[in-house]
């Protein structure tokens, strides 16, 4: 168990290291001075020097790289072109916004998920099924920002009942804060449930058909032991990896959201900086949501362990 | 007299392509306190499909149509009651209980044993959780798991096959039901685990009175074991006595004709297997009347002309389903007898050898961590020498993990031999490369035990059997070509009319002769045969196998035949090879072997195969053996059985025992024969 | 007898050519046999329509701007009204389709491409190549494919062809861990070590034996992948990172129409509608075809 973990750590570290490249040749594959590029054509000659240096752009690649990733190890992606302060001080505030939301969501959509999966699929073929899997298979293809227009439309501005834009924190103004965060969250976890409950349903009838529930029913159980004690455990390992990927994704698509309603997060920074070329955030910010990823893909495979004896005993 | 269990006319149906279709039609049995029945039948017969409708588990797009089940103490019948109710949970594992056919998947992977076995308990007996427990620890120890305290807690994917299903036996007892269904529960297994656990569940059913019905596809399973049987066809009871009776004198052409198809381990050398034509009905365009008739020998116009015959009783106790007469019976197996006219194909064995296989191993290394570093090896075969004349078929036989696998892989060259030679056709091809090799590929030809997987799905039939003859240029053009594929299909009994179709199109049968055509069709002069006919259904077997041997006395092939059923490699084979744990411990040929077995573990497994005939099988001795075959990884030290061993010496723990010559056709790997 | 014998060759290659017809017409029977795919085909089949005969039925040139009607309510003349500039949206919005389904097919087509070639070589070379690719692989999968495709258009800039190239790229580790399975899977199959024993060369061994028999779920996944994939484009073009204007794009039609919610609200929303029709008509059918070419991978639509 200890050593699976290393293992998969090491995994991890590989990964991130390749990422690393990758989100720092952004800057090398930009067509052009990245300096004119970054800051227009019209820049003052000291302007041009001071950012030129920043950037390092003096020496060769390898060099550059390396030079970055130690001041990446130490905490230290650069100066944000565009708010002239440090990258790490900016993202800690913004990402703090983004996780908090995220994580709401992510916790508000996992029960509903797997209840509504395993309803629709004990009850297969009936009409709760049905309604079920198509709102499901509907809600997957909205549109996040649009579902964000469509709630901001009908519920600020037509109906009044919630503020249209902002964030605050609830220590700040609880209240506030309540009205503020329910459209955006209901924006993002409702993906999050038609998911959850598309793969609870199909892994619970899967489950369903295997031998070893045959067994259970041989044995003389109640249908609800059975599906509660015997079926669902072994339905919800394959639900671990999509929360394990939900958890990646509503870090990383967050910027629909936070552009829709105004929330200061990682997302709307992230528009932000690509239309401004501020490349140390978008370094900053491909190398932060990848090893979020990463941690919550390792946190999956620990949480495996423990739910999958298979894997525990697997050598 | 009041039965323990009464099942009438249950009939079955599925729904498929948008007809209902019986797949189980009228069958009806008893069972008394303490009986073990047999109910035998190939694949689609219904008998299991009859075993899951008595307990209501049929699901859908399954249902049971109509029949009428009665347990003793139960009022009434048992089908009236709802499927999930309080009654049919109680019968379910507290009255009846199963056990499946597939040990790997019918234990739950994420619970323990323990707890899995104790549910039953608490369901089905008034008794606290620390009574449970402790009667869990009892049936473990019944069905001889070993630390059966710690072994409680542990979880299904840490045992082997043969300990999940004496872990399935054990719960299905641990409730004290009064019948257990052993439906196809051995099957899986390897044949002396099958004999240990048979041979378990009728000691623990005798002690206990309780009744168990046997439902399996092999005869010799139920003579062995079955006081009473019960053969099916295609959803219905054929033939029905008791076991002596029905070996002795079969009454039903069906059950006539299972027994001459299926090779016996006291066959003499020149029996002659008589397949049954045909295939099984599909149930979905099953006729009316008998729906054995178009594979029955012995059909008459009026079986067509009449519905379906139902049992009739033709002796005290002796049921069979056929309408004709014993007279006409009489007349007409006089006229089979004359018809048949195959006699048993000339073998031609020449006295220069085909292959030679010297002292060779093969390793696999075993890697462990992130950089994968090597930590050791699986010695998966050590040391196996043995020849191979041209026209010969050598036999080889062991359980499964012996390295029969891996024996033909490096032989095929598939894997290259870390040691030792092997010689083809005088030519050492033990270390040639890819390049080297190709010239001697289409001389050495395999055929596969899966007639599914081993066929391209994307395929055209004709394109399976020629594909060798374009790549090594075996023809000269199209024209050729063609006569040569039609001359292929026609050579393995099949129209080449069918060449434009895809490998799905065709039946399991049809498929393994079209994975013989593509090995013949590049000439070869040895063909691997690697457990040909263990996927297909008893009746189709003998066809393959006599299809096999006359291509062989045709072609002048030589084959190496590998199977774990050692009647069917004493029947074709003309010497026999058994491995065990990657090593030989017996060569010999093939009547020697049967008659002068020398090594302990060829005597126990002979031993475990069950004879198709009761009067046989009373007369036999019993080796059993303890214990399980061990993983290649655990190989002991010294003699690989020694731990197994009942004779076992302390010289069998250090050395492994050398391959010796007993006499000109006998050659043993074991100390009792040097130390004396 | 030479005659006779090509005469049966011919009719033997139409009986190919007839098992073969059968089996496509089986796969179709399959497939339209539950009228929610069958739907979903027509609804498809419209959007190309409408894609394909945009100057046909386009009211107006997309483009053009009647600057006295800017941000007018629907009306018969404008039937969802104008944008800020005075064009007409209706014909924005059907002029955008082009754009979703060109993004869409395009991107797919990369990304199966060079994910199914990848994956190829890394299931069947395996050792250092295999590592190589599996593990430049778990990285891109490690970054958020929004994310990757905003940092790539960071660098390459939007536009169609961009964009195409981009969604694609970012989609391309789907295909090489699909593949890449499916030969490692296919590569430990009787029938591919029967072949390999008759004397394939590896080449043939991959062209004739390991490809086709992987070509159903790639098939599938790709289906699949082109409703994600558009509702990628409208969401990057909705962050203004997508197609610039003024080409009109679903995404960017929504973008701009947000800001004039309380004038018109049709503006801002029937483009979203759009995709969201689009895309659950493509999920449908690929839901479809998933289980007509294969019914053990069978959910349920």
């Amino acid at each position: 168990m200890g050593s699976y973990v290393l293992k998969r750590l090491g995994q991890m570290l590989l990964i991130l290291l390749i990422v690393s490249v990758f989100s720092f040749l952004l800057i090398s594959f930009i067509p052009g001075d990245p300096v004119y590029a970054i800051l227009g054509a019209e820049v003052a000659p000291e302007e041009y020097a001071r950012v030129h240096a920043e950037l390092g752009l003096d020496k060769p690649v390898i060099v550059r790289y390396f030079d970055w990733l130690f001041n990446a190890l130490r905490g230290n992606f650069g100066q944000s072109i565009q708010f002239h302060m440090s990258t790490v001080e900016l993202l800690a505030d913004r990402m703090s916004v983004t996780m908090y939301l995220a994580f709401i969501s992510f916790f508000v959509s996992i029960p509903f998920g797997i209840l509504f999966g395993v309803v629709a699929a004990v009850k297969r073929g009936k009409a709760i099924d049905t309604v079920v899997t198509l709102l499901a298979n509907v809600c997957a293809c909205l549109p996040q920002f649009w579902l964000g227009i469509l709630v901001l439309y009908v519920f600020s501005l037509t109906l009044g009942l919630l503020p249209s834009f902002g964030f605050v924190w609830p220590w700040e103004d609880f209240w506030m804060s309540f009205k503020q965060s329910l459209m955006p969250i209901f924006c993002l976890s409702l993906n999050g449930v038609s998911s959850i409950a598309r793969q609870t349903r199909s892994s619970m009838l899967e489950v369903i058909r295997q031998d070893y529930i045959r067994t259970g029913r041989s044995k003389g159980l109640k249908e609800t032991s059975l599906i509660v004690i015997h079926a669902l455990k072994n339905a919800l390992i394959p639900v671990l990896t999509l929360l394990g990927m939900r958890l990646g994704v509503l870090m990383g698509g967050s910027m629909f959201v936070e552009s829709v309603f105004s929330i200061p997060g990682m997302g709307s920074l992230l528009v932000r900086s690509i239309s401004s070329r501020d490349i140390p955030v978008v370094q900053a910010c491909v190398l932060v949501t990848a090893a979020i990823t990463c941690l919550a893909n390792l946190l999956t495979d620990i949480l495996y362990a423990v739910i999958d004896p298979r894997i525990r005993y697997d050598k | 007299m009041q039965r323990l269990l009464t099942v009438k006319d249950i009939v079955t149906s599925f729904k498929m392509e948008g007809q209902r279709v019986r797949s189980v039609d009228g069958v009806s049995f008893h069972i008394d306190p303490g009986e073990i029945i047999g109910v035998v039948g190939e694949s689609g017969s219904g008998k299991s499909v009859t075993m899951l409708s008595m307990l209501q588990l049929i699901s859908s797009p399954g249902r049971v149509e109509s029949g009428e089940v009665f347990l003793e103490g139960v009022e009434g019948n048992l089908l009236s009651a709802p499927a999930n109710g309080p009654l049919m949970r109680e019968v379910r594992g507290g009255r009846i209980s199963m056990i499946f056919q597939e040990p790997m998947t019918s234990l739950n992977p994420v619970l323990t044993i323990g707890y899995q076995i104790e549910e039953n308990i608490l369901l089905h007996q008034k008794c606290s959780k620390e009574e449970a427990k402790a009667r869990t620890i009892e049936m473990l120890k019944m069905v001889n798991i070993p630390d059966a305290e710690e072994r409680y807690s542990y979880y299904p994917q840490q045992f082997s096959g043969g300990m999940r299903q004496r872990i399935m036996i054990a719960m299905a007892m641990a409730a004290k039901p009064s019948v257990l269904i052993a439906d196809e529960a051995t099957t899986a297994l390897d044949v002396t685990t099958q004999a240990q656990l048979l041979e378990m569940i009728r000691d623990v059913a005798k002690k206990t009175s309780t009744a168990v019905i046997i439902v399996t596809h092999n005869l010799g399973i139920v003579a062995r074991f079955a006081e009473r049987i019960y053969v099916m066809y295609a959803g219905s009871v054929v033939e029905t006595t008791d076991t002596m009776r029905l070996f002795k004198k079969p009454e039903h052409p069906y059950t006539r004709s299972l027994l001459q198809a299926i090779p016996r381990l006291d066959d003499p050398k020149d029996r002659i297997l008589i397949p049954i034509d045909g295939l099984p009905p599909n149930p979905a365009t099953r006729p009316d009347y008998c729906p054995f008739y178009d594979r029955c020998l012995y059909h008459m116009d009026k079986c067509r002309e009449q519905k379906k015959p139902a049992l009739i009783e033709l002796e005290e106790g002796h049921f069979a389903a056929c309408l004709l007469t014993e007279e006409e019976k009489a007349q007409k197996a006089v006229e089979i007898a004359n018809r048949d006219i195959r006699s048993a194909p000339q073998k031609n064995i020449q006295p220069d050898n085909c292959l030679e296989v010297e002292k060779i191993r093969k390793f696999f290394p075993v890697f462990q961590g992130i950089m994968r570093k090597k930590i050791g090896e699986v010695k998966a075969i050590e040391d196996i020498s043995f020849t191979l004349r041209r026209g010969e078929t050598l036999g080889l036989v062991g359980e499964s993990g012996c390295g029969k696998t891996t024996l033909a892989r490096s032989i095929m060259r598939v894997y290259e031999p870390e040691s030792g030679q092997v010689v083809f056709d005088g030519t050492d091809i033990t270390h040639l490369n890819d390049r080297q090799l190709k010239p001697v590929r289409p001389k050495i030809s395999m055929i596969f035990q899966d007639p599914y997987s081993s066929l391209d799905p994307r395929q055209t039939a004709e394109s399976i059997v020629g594909e060798s003859l374009k790549i090594h240029h075996l023809v000269q053009n199209q024209q050729e070509y063609e006569e040569r594929v039609d001359e292929l299909f026609r050579l393995v009994g099949l129209d080449p009319g069918l060449k434009s179709r895809v490998a799905h199109e065709f039946s399991g049968g049809q498929r393994q002769r079209l994975g013989i055509a593509r090995a013949l069709s590049s000439n070869p002069s040895l063909i691997i045969c690697d457990e040909p006919i263990s996927a297909l259904d008893v009746s189709i077997q003998a066809q393959i196998i006599n299809l096999l041997e006359d291509l062989q006395a045709q072609l002048g092939l030589s084959y190496l035949f590998i199977a774990h059923d050692l009647a069917v490699v004493k029947h074709i084979s003309d010497r026999i090879l058994v491995m065990y744990l990657g090593r030989v411990v017996e060569i010999a040929d093939c009547l020697e072997l049967y008659e002068n077995t020398l090594h302990p573990y060829t005597k126990a497994l002979l031993s475990a195969i069950p004879v198709a005939d009761p009067a046989v099988e009373a007369q036999r001795e019993r080796v059993v053996i303890k214990g399980e075959v061990p993983s290649i990884r655990h190989r002991p030290t010294g003699c690989p059985f020694h731990n197994r061993c009942e004779h076992a010496m302390e010289i069998c723990k250090k050395e492994p025992p050398e391959l010796i010559h007993v006499n000109d056709s006998h050659q043993v790997a074991c100390y009792l024969y040097t130390q004396r | 007898m030479l005659e006779a014998t090509q005469t049966a060759t011919i009719d033997h290659k139409a009986l190919k050519a007839d098992s073969r017809k059968k089996r496509v017409k089986q796969f179709i029977r399959a497939l339209f046999s539950r009228k929610i795919v069958l739907v979903s085909a027509v609804g498809i089949l419209f959007f190309i329509l409408v894609a394909l005969l945009a100057p046909v039925i386009a009211p107006y040139d997309p483009n053009e701007a009647f600057f006295a009607d800017s941000l007018a309510q629907p009306s018969a003349k404008y039937l969802l009204g104008t944008d800020m500039h005075g064009r007409d949206v209706l014909s924005r919005i059907i002029y955008g389709s082009r754009v979703s389904l060109v993004v869409g097919l395009f991107a797919v087509l990369i990304a199966c491409v060079i994910g199914t070639f990848l994956g190829l070589v890394s299931g069947y070379a395996g050792g250092l190549v295999d590592d190589v690719i599996t593990r430049i692989s778990e990285a891109i999968r490690a970054i958020p494919q929004v994310v990757l495709a905003m940092a790539l258009t960071a660098v390459f800039g939007g536009g169609i062809v961009n964009l195409s190239i981009i969604l694609g790229i970012s989609n391309v580790v789907a295909y090489v861990r699909m593949m890449r399975g499916q030969v490692l899977t296919i590569k430990e199959s009787d029938y591919v070590m029967a072949a390999k024993l008759q004397g394939n060369s590896s080449l043939r061994l991959m062209l004739t034996h390991i490809l086709p028999n992987s070509v159903s779920p790639i098939i599938v996944l790709m289906t699949q992948q082109v409703g994600a994939t558009i509702l990628a484009e409208a969401g990057l073009s909705f962050l203004g990172l997508g197609i610039s204007a003024p080409t009109a794009s679903w995404g960017s039609i929504v973008n701009e129409g947000r800001t004039y919610l309380l004038q018109n609200p049709v503006y801002a929303l029937v483009p979203g509608i759009c995709v969201a029709v689009l895309v659950i008509f493509l999920n449908t059918f690929g839901d479809g075809v998933r289980d007509a070419l294969d019914p053990r991978l069978r959910g349920d639509i």
